[in-house]
């Protein structure tokens, strides 16, 4: 990284903590902190909206996932139009009726508190630790590019979120997403346009996205119904949904997003927009990732993507077992390059046979590839047995700090911060408000002046942040982050989900039997989650009919034990 | 269009909310507009309806688009 690349990060920086802070200076009252006075036009619902759920995770894992799995991961989001559409039928009309400051506060009008204070304390254990993670991201970055100390450098990042976050409450954050947004998505297409660029001469851009259908990259579609496949049309849809609907509506730091907004015009078109942009916008970055994959098809890669690591082994006494098999996967993707070279032959040709030749050759190409590299993964776990051997989240830093210019890798990993800092700082707004008003203001103090509250807020959004902090010294664990992270949503967003549809549309059912329901639905959960193979987008489906289900079975006893 | 959004008082054991619209931290809500029951006509289009619908068509024409992808390119 050189010296223009650095101005362009760090003034990307400090512009958008001042810009966050100056947004929020006038944020004094509890409704402006939380609410934003609820003075947002549709396009800062819209964007709040988008930049909360496009996190640094999603800036590097999924080109990364792409480049590993192909765009299958592309049918997990098909869920989330539909979810949009039931959203602005249903939700915004009741909350913004309501005029509630966040989602569970709504339960306690339908239910009762322990049914509020049960959502808003899966919310807080769940988006809680979420939020460590989308901190991590970018630090990571950090850590590999620099050799920096990964603790020093997720406090640093941690710390600039808060200090705008706290300040400015959510204008600052919504006012930062735009700009965010826009940043985010100038480096996604900076780095698809290098892609493209940096293919051998003569190789187009129609013969690369040839190459990425031929070797598997554009699985965009999978019909094929399998519990155990995470993705495929029908997990998408059915599992997508339920999981969109769940986060969108249910999960404080997307409803805080659009309750700022105006009306319920506003908030609906914000979230209908969401809907329409949102599955072109992941297939763009993941056909980013499709394209890394075939530039690498040309080029040979790192044997393993991880720098670190490779040091690590590099001191180990697997040092020459790993040498030999770095030089051999060479020679591999070397061969392979050739094959792809065939193949884009075959195709200007226009001769079918010769195509399908070439194909078969550049598929046997990759499998040894790919063999080779299996075994310098296993000498890399030998060499830290605390190493899981996935290296997908460094794929993509890999390829823009090896390819882009001075100034280019600056701007691009400042979308990294954007990304990252803007879903944190809906998480920790969020986390702050359903701190205060479910539980402060609900049972601490309940009678305290505007002031106070604010104050109290401020004091929550630098605690979670210290909290998310700390959570993310051991997130390096966890394996692909964008997985990890869905993962742990999917174990607690059916439950809640359940709770709030019997909110909305079962009137029968009362705050006990909900509250046991959702007991029942969250054991249900983590059965399928410790004992089974299921996909995760499944346990969504699964936490909210066992909660709705249980529920329901049990609320004939409850009105009984109140009638007696 | 949107029916009434108004849930029912809870039954057995459900209680106001300490704070339901009173009180210093429910002041005047500058930002509730007249459209707040939602079943007002959309700035663009002739119904929520119609916008439903085009963000329904819109996830279908895309998942044909990636199905002919898949296919073509496989």
């Amino acid at each position: 990284m050189r010296a223009l690349d650095w101005v362009v990060l760090c003034g990307w920086l400090a512009f958008i903590v001042t810009y966050g802070v100056w947004k929020g200076r006038r944020s004094r009252s509890l409704q402006g902190y939380v609410l934003g006075d609820r003075s947002m036009r549709w396009y800062m619902v819209a964007f709040s909206v988008m930049a909360t759920q496009a996190s640094a995770i999603t800036f590097l894992s999924t080109p990364g996932q792409a480049y590993a799995d192909g765009m299958r991961f592309v049918q997990f989001y098909f869920g989330l139009p539909i979810a949009m559409v039931v959203l602005s039928v249903t939700a915004i009309p009741f909350y913004r009726r309501l005029k509630v400051y966040t989602a569970y506060e709504f339960l306690e009008r339908r239910f009762d508190a322990k049914v509020r204070t049960l959502a808003a304390s899966l919310f807080l254990v769940q988006r809680g630790l979420a939020c460590g993670l989308t901190i991590f991201a970018p630090s990571l970055i950090l850590s590999v590019l620099l050799g920096w100390n990964m603790q020093a450098t997720i406090f640093v990042i941690g710390t600039l979120v808060i200090i705008y976050t706290a300040s400015g409450g959510t204008k600052a954050v919504s006012y930062t997403h735009f700009l965010q947004l826009m940043i985010l998505m100038a480096g996604i297409f900076t780095a698809l346009a290098f892609a493209v660029a940096r293919l051998p001469e003569g190789v187009s851009f129609g013969d690369a996205v040839f190459v990425a259908g031929k070797t598997g990259r554009l699985n965009a579609i999978d019909l094929t119904f399998d519990w155990k496949n995470r993705y495929n049309i029908w997990s998408g849809l059915i599992g997508g949904f339920f999981l969109a609907l769940s986060y969108f509506g249910t999960d404080q730091s997307q409803v805080g997003r659009y309750l700022t907004g105006q009306s319920v015009t506003q908030s609906r078109l914000g979230l209908l927009f969401n809907g329409l942009a949102k599955v072109p916008m992941q297939f763009i970055i993941l056909f980013t990732g499709a394209m890394v994959f075939v530039f690498y098809q040309f080029q040979a890669p790192p044997v393993y993507f991880n720098p670190v690591e490779t040091r690590r082994v590099a001191a180990s006494a697997g040092a020459a077992e790993f040498d030999e098999l770095s030089r051999a996967y060479e020679r591999a993707a070397d061969a392979r390059a050739v094959e792809a070279m065939n193949l884009v032959a075959a195709r200007r040709d226009g001769d079918g046979h010769a195509g399908e030749r070439a194909a078969a050759s550049l598929a046997a190409a990759d499998a040894e590839t790919r063999a080779t590299r299996e075994k310098a993964i296993e000498v890399v776990k030998s060499a830290n047995p605390r190493s899981d051997g996935r290296d997908v989240n460094y794929v993509f830093l890999t390829f823009i700090l090896a390819n882009l210019p001075a100034g280019l890798i600056g701007l691009t990993l400042a979308s990294v911060f954007a990304a990252s800092m803007s879903s944190t700082s809906s998480e920790l707004n969020a986390l702050a408000s359903t701190s205060i008003v479910d539980v402060y203001r609900r049972f601490v103090r309940k009678e305290a002046s505007d002031r106070h509250y604010v104050v109290a807020s401020k004091a929550a959004t630098v605690v979670w942040g210290a909290f998310a902090i700390a959570f993310a010294q051991s997130a390096n664990k966890l394996g692909s982050l964008v997985e990890a992270v869905n993962i742990l949503g999917s174990l607690f967003y059916g439950t809640i989900l359940g709770i709030f549809l019997l909110a909305f549309y079962l009137r029968r059912v009362g705050g006990t039997a909900v509250f046991l329901g959702a007991l029942v639905g969250e054991v249900a959960v983590i059965f399928c989650f410790t004992s089974t193979g299921i996909s995760f987008l499944w346990y969504n489906v699964v936490g909210c009919l066992g909660t709705m289900a249980a529920a329901l079975a049990v609320a004939p006893f409850m009105r009984r034990r109140v009638a007696a | 269009m949107t029916r009434d959004p108004l849930p029912p008082r809870p039954r057995g054991g459900g209680r106001p909310p300490d704070d339901a619209g009173r009180g210093p931290v429910h002041g005047p809500d500058a930002g509730a507009r007249a459209d707040d029951a939602g079943d007002d006509r959309p700035p663009i289009g002739r119904s929520w309806g119609l916008l439903y619908a085009i963000v329904l068509a819109n996830l279908a024409v895309l998942i044909v688009l990636f199905y002919i992808l898949t296919e073509t390119t496989s």
